[in-house]
């Protein structure tokens, strides 16, 4: 568990490095500022502005699924940068230039001893000892910026709603955030079908003769997907998949177009693959912070990459509320004005 | 059987079932069979009058259409089929499938259970921002139908233990037949019925609905007239009676309102509408204000700003009313029942989900304050 903790903070630690300020991150690239071959001049450039872009999009979509109020964003912001000044303590300082230059006396000066075939100067060694150790010496040490991070990430909880605080609780890391998080399903919304009962209708359509054939790969195709999300399953288990999944398929086969529409809810849901991989991630994550690591709040929601997300969601609440819209392109709806309302005449109805 | 034998046949064979208690035509096995083209046997309209020059005016919605023989009505539904009245939808669902009570949305009736919802197309109101509209804006010929007589979709819920059925999606008050069949068996067998409707319906056609359909999710689209004309293509007056009609029925009712950006956004007109609200239904009604999400014809506006969807809410409950609601935005405070005396939270949720209950038989566990719904 120590290791998960580490990476945790290794992960939380990683991001402020470069930070000069709080919309850095928002800053055109220069690699695409220049329209260069960037990823054959600067690979690693590429793959760090890579990972920073995902880094954002994965808080966006937790950002979005939350539907925070100002009063929250701002609360998180504070909360943000009093994290990222916790970060930078804890990262060991960049170049001095007084350290630098008495590091450098010192060296020079055990050069010229060493040249002069003499001992180095004990003087001239305690100096570099000191100058090294200074530049090096993180302010606060790991489990005081656990603390300090376990605080501010109470201090976010406290202002959430459960309803908030389940959202992060499931969150998954992701660059396409799922449907829920993304457009909740709406009252009275009928499109909004799953992608098993989606897979069920479709299943449902294929002719006989192609089901006979082509069931098999089908089966194998849906193994496969589902493995890529939710954790490969060893020889035993891809069989009592594959079994499940036919005996689920051939059921709403075999149901009258009516029961399947009736029973193609309870179906999904009773063949529906678990999500392994996500359960261990949360079992992991529950054994994590009742250790005291940082929960996936403080992970996510306190990164100082989230800093410049704030500020922008902040700016977006206060303009978005009650601005007018254009309304010139709206047409009026279809009404019946003249009294005389039927749509159309059935030649054979009369 | 040809198309028009099979229309008049089905006329006629319709008219001697309406004649039954729906009951009786269950024991008689009674099922009205799609013809080949996924058209349904025409079934009878009661509330309509027949005149001798062989045309036909429906009595169901306000819009008191007069049709010529032959003619399709507004709704899509209703027809003049050879001087008399009938309706092309019946046990003809386009869409038939189990969801939450919450996505009616009803949050006071049967909190957590499942209903199977059951639509047929068509709807006697054009709302240019239909969510719906590739359903509620066709003829039921025109779509993907299933063949399910009512005893079929009573004997469904029964099967998977489902207690609630649902009408949902498109209108029912254009498939009211349907309806009204379905809920008298449901009821018989223990299965109470729901509805989500606009509520464009005439008072005696709907009374008849809410003798048997125990909960109404009502569309109350906005409050002026010109947006009812505008963006609903009807008008606002009806819809406030058949609210009334339905709260005096005694069936449980909870009303919703789409706010859309500029359309129907004015805090004065919500305010008169909270007012009116707590008036006419009470300030125990519940209410919904839902965001819109663009779709349809005005598929170019912006979502509702959830601060717009807030200050909505506040204007509710400045105005009394008990029971405000925010919809199609989660998470958020406004999706919480709380106690209306001691302010506890007493129903958690996440979207359609429950994520914790303390409701005890219907009363606040803290204050003992009853909650007004229907909750077993």
């Amino acid at each position: 568990m120590k290791v998960l903790r580490l990476f945790a903070l290794m992960t939380a630690l990683a991001a402020p490095a470069a930070l000069a300020d709080d919309e850095e991150y928002l800053k055109p690239k220069k690699a695409q500022e220049e329209g260069s071959v960037a990823g054959v001049r600067d690979l690693p450039a590429l793959e760090k502005e890579v990972r920073a872009l995902r880094a954002d999009i994965n808080i966006l979509n937790l950002v979005n699924g939350l539907h925070l109020t100002p009063h929250q964003v701002v609360h998180l912001l504070r909360s943000a940068r009093e994290a990222k000044d916790l970060l930078e303590e804890a990262a060991p300082p960049g170049p001095d230039p007084k350290a630098l230059s008495r590091e450098a006396r010192a060296l020079e000066e055990i050069r010229r001893a060493m040249l002069d075939g003499k001992e180095a100067p004990e003087d001239s060694l305690r100096d570099l000892g000191n100058a090294r150790a200074r530049r090096r010496a993180p302010r606060r040490t790991g489990a005081e910026v656990e603390k300090g991070l376990a605080a501010l990430e109470d201090g976010v909880e406290a202002g959430l709603l459960p309803t908030q605080k389940e959202v992060i609780r499931t969150y998954k890391a992701c660059l396409v955030p799922p449907k829920d998080l993304r457009d909740p399903v709406r009252v009275g919304q009928a499109n909004d079908a799953g992608p098993m009962i989606r897979l069920l209708e479709r299943i449902v359509e294929v002719p006989a003769d192609r089901w006979e054939k082509e069931a098999p790969r089908i089966v194998d195709r849906v193994i496969e997907e589902e493995q890529e999300h939710r954790g490969r399953l060893n020889e035993v288990e891809q069989a009592e998949r594959r079994a499940a999944l036919r005996a689920g398929f051939e059921e709403a086969r075999a149901m009258e177009a009516a029961d399947f529409g009736m029973r193609k809810d309870a179906l999904a849901e009773r063949i529906e693959a678990p999500d392994r991989v996500h359960d261990i991630v949360l079992e992991l994550q529950s054994i994590a912070e009742a250790q005291g690591a940082p929960g996936k709040t403080a992970r996510i929601l306190l990164d100082p990459r989230a800093i410049p997300i704030y500020q922008r969601r902040l700016e977006m609440l206060r303009n978005a509320a009650r601005t007018p819209v254009d309304l010139d392109g709206v047409k009026e709806a279809d009404s019946c004005k003249d009294g005389h309302c039927a749509v159309r005449k059935d030649p054979q109805g009369q | 059987m040809h198309r028009r034998g099979f229309l008049a046949a089905a006329a006629r064979a319709g008219l001697a079932a309406a004649a039954l208690p729906a009951a009786l035509r269950v024991l008689l096995d009674f099922e009205r069979a799609l013809a080949d083209d996924g058209r349904a046997a025409p079934f009878p309209v009661k509330h309509g009058e027949h005149w001798e020059d062989g045309r036909v005016r429906c009595l169901v919605c306000p819009m008191l259409c007069v049709l010529e023989k032959g003619e399709v009505c507004f709704c899509r539904t209703r027809m003049n089929l050879g001087g008399r009245l009938v309706n092309n939808a019946y046990g003809n669902p386009c869409i038939v499938r189990t969801d939450p009570v919450e996505k009616t949305p009803l949050n006071h009736f049967l909190p957590g259970r499942k209903a199977l919802s059951v639509a047929i197309g068509g709807c006697n109101l054009r709302c240019l921002y239909c969510q719906n509209w590739r359903e509620a804006q066709s003829e039921p010929k025109d779509l993907r139908n299933l063949e399910l007589p009512p005893w079929k979709a009573v004997q469904g819920a029964v099967d998977q233990e489902i207690p609630l059925l649902c009408f949902t999606y498109t209108e029912p008050v254009v498939f009211s037949e349907y309806v009204l069949d379905i809920a008298t068996l449901g009821r018989e067998r223990g299965v109470r019925s729901v509805a989500a409707t606009s509520a464009y319906m005439e008072p005696a056609p709907l009374k008849e609905l809410c003798a048997v359909v125990s909960g109404f999710a009502v569309a109350l689209k906005g409050f002026s007239d010109d947006f009812y004309r505008r963006v609903c293509g009807q008008r606002l007056g009806p819809v406030l009676k058949a609210l009334e009609t339905v709260k005096a029925s005694g069936s449980w009712l909870e009303v919703t309102t789409l706010v859309v950006p500029t359309l129907n956004d004015d805090m004065a007109q919500v305010k008169e509408q909270c007012r009116w609200h707590r008036k006419a239904l009470g300030a125990d009604t519940p209410l919904h204000f839902a965001r819109f999400v663009p779709e349809h014809k005005l598929a170019e506006l912006p979502r509702t700003p959830v601060s717009t969807l807030e200050d909505c809410r506040k204007v509710a409950l400045d105005e009394g009313l008990r029971f405000v609601y925010l919809s199609n935005v989660a998470p958020h405070e406004g999706n919480r029942t709380l106690c209306p005396k001691c302010g506890k939270v007493l129903v958690d949720r996440l979207g359609f989900r429950i994520l914790a209950s303390s409701l005890e038989n219907g009363a606040c566990p803290g204050c003992r304050t009853r909650i007004p719904g229907v909750w077993a």
